[in-house]
């Protein structure tokens, strides 16, 4: 053996060492919701080493319209069917959430292609949360083809504090398009609601597919900043059908 | 040594290449380095879309009218910022974003002090491409209205 590669299969056994070292500190980071994104607000992983991360996300206290705390991948190309899930405890921002002017962004997945001219131009999905009365509510917002283009607003109210939420995008023509939601139930359940247009399918195969995805708080509303602001939003058991793995120009980005 | 120059912020001008109004993602006005040949520039929101209905890796709702920059920055580039300064009476959001232009690219500032305050981000040193937004954040009716941006720019070698 070569002193090269002596040194080479060294350095290579020092790194695998310092990588394990690091494992064994951190908690596993919601694959691939690997990157963060923090603006006036607070994007904690956290969690027991080597066991999956949770996210805190919060806003600062008065923060302005553009705080955001989230995590979020993006593919190399769209995909026209993906399944996300999460848990969600908002139980420390629930007591504020009493009017539906009262809302934040908690997850949205972003279409491929801008549709410039339609009432959903950028996304597939987003979901709010957002007050209704004295319960918490989700907004599901899905985009809709045909002319005029529109977007499909559905509110579910929330059992209590900490919910199981699934949705399954799927992007085609027609029938094609539909937008799939369980609310505390597994993939394998019957779902809790479909969103395809009372049956005639949503007809997004403009939209292009889901080319990324972020969880966590943006866009709050006026009324959410005042009165929740610094309040944080417990994600866990993040999961993902999506397993693409890093896209090779990503780490460019400097996340 | 990395030695800074003499004069230590450098005011680019907006030289309005691709046209004085030019403010979509595929034609966006380029600022470049022309030193103090124009000075800050003035210009308005006004009669202008929302192309970037959302930014920040598709996170953040940006409604308001909005003009769209690029710049290019080279290996002498050693940090700097970028300010708007909207009219009295207006709000404005400046997001810098690397490409490629779109809503769902990352941005690496989104800021807005709030009502005619000027709002300042941050540009990192070293080679980056990046597009600038200036958007009015619709607090006001109407929402959009002038301002000025500046940018203080300083070189290595």
């Amino acid at each position: 053996m070569s002193i090269n590669l002596l040194s080479r299969w060294f350095v290579s056994a020092v790194l695998i060492c310092a990588c394990g070292l690091v494992r064994a500190q951190s908690c596993l980071p919601p694959q691939p919701f690997v990157h963060s994104f923090q603006n006036l607000g607070v994007a904690a992983l956290q969690g027991a080493a080597d066991t999956p991360c949770a996210l805190s996300s919060s806003l600062n206290a008065a923060a302005g319209p553009n705080a955001a705390a989230f995590v979020h991948y993006r593919r190399p190309t769209p995909t026209p069917s993906v399944r996300y899930s999460f848990r969600m405890d908002d139980s420390a921002v629930a007591t504020s959430l009493t009017s539906v002017l009262r809302n934040v962004q908690i997850f949205s997945a972003s279409a491929s292609s801008l549709q410039s001219n339609a009432g959903f131009p950028a996304h597939l999905l987003l979901v709010y949360l957002s007050g209704q009365a004295s319960t918490p509510t989700i907004s599901i917002i899905v985009a809709c083809g045909g002319t005029p283009s529109k977007a499909i607003q559905l509110p579910v109210a929330l059992p209590g504090n900490v919910n199981t939420l699934r949705f399954e995008i799927n992007t085609g023509s027609g029938t094609a398009g539909s937008l799939r939601y369980w609310i505390n139930a597994d993939f394998t359940d019957a779902p809790t609601g479909i969103i395809d247009n009372n049956g005639v399918g949503l007809d997004n195969a403009a939209w292009g597919g889901v080319i990324a995805a972020e969880l966590g708080m943006s866009s709050g509303s006026n009324g959410f900043r005042t009165n929740s602001g610094g309040g944080a939003i417990v994600f866990d058991q993040i999961q993902t059908s999506d397993d693409v793995l890093f896209w090779q120009n990503f780490e460019l980005d400097q996340q | 040594m990395n030695i800074r120059c003499a004069i230590a912020a450098l005011v680019l001008s907006l030289s309005l290449v691709a046209g004085l109004h030019a403010q979509t993602c595929a034609a966006p006005i380029e600022m470049t380095s022309q030193f103090m040949l124009n000075g800050p520039h003035t210009d308005t929101t006004c009669s202008h879309p929302n192309t970037l209905p959302y930014l920040a890796n598709g996170a953040i709702s940006v409604s308001g009218e909005q003009m769209i920059y690029h710049i290019a920055l080279g290996s002498l580039y050693a940090g700097g910022s970028i300010t708007v300064t909207p009219a009295a009476n207006r709000e404005m959001s400046l997001f810098v974003c690397r490409g490629p232009c779109s809503t769902y690219s990352t941005c690496i500032a989104a800021v807005d002090n709030g009502l005619g305050v000027a709002t300042t981000a941050q540009i990192p040193a070293g080679v980056g491409d990046y597009f600038v937004v200036v958007a009015s954040t619709p607090v006001t009716t109407p929402s959009c209205g002038s301002y000025t941006l500046s940018t203080a720019f300083f070189l290595g070698d």
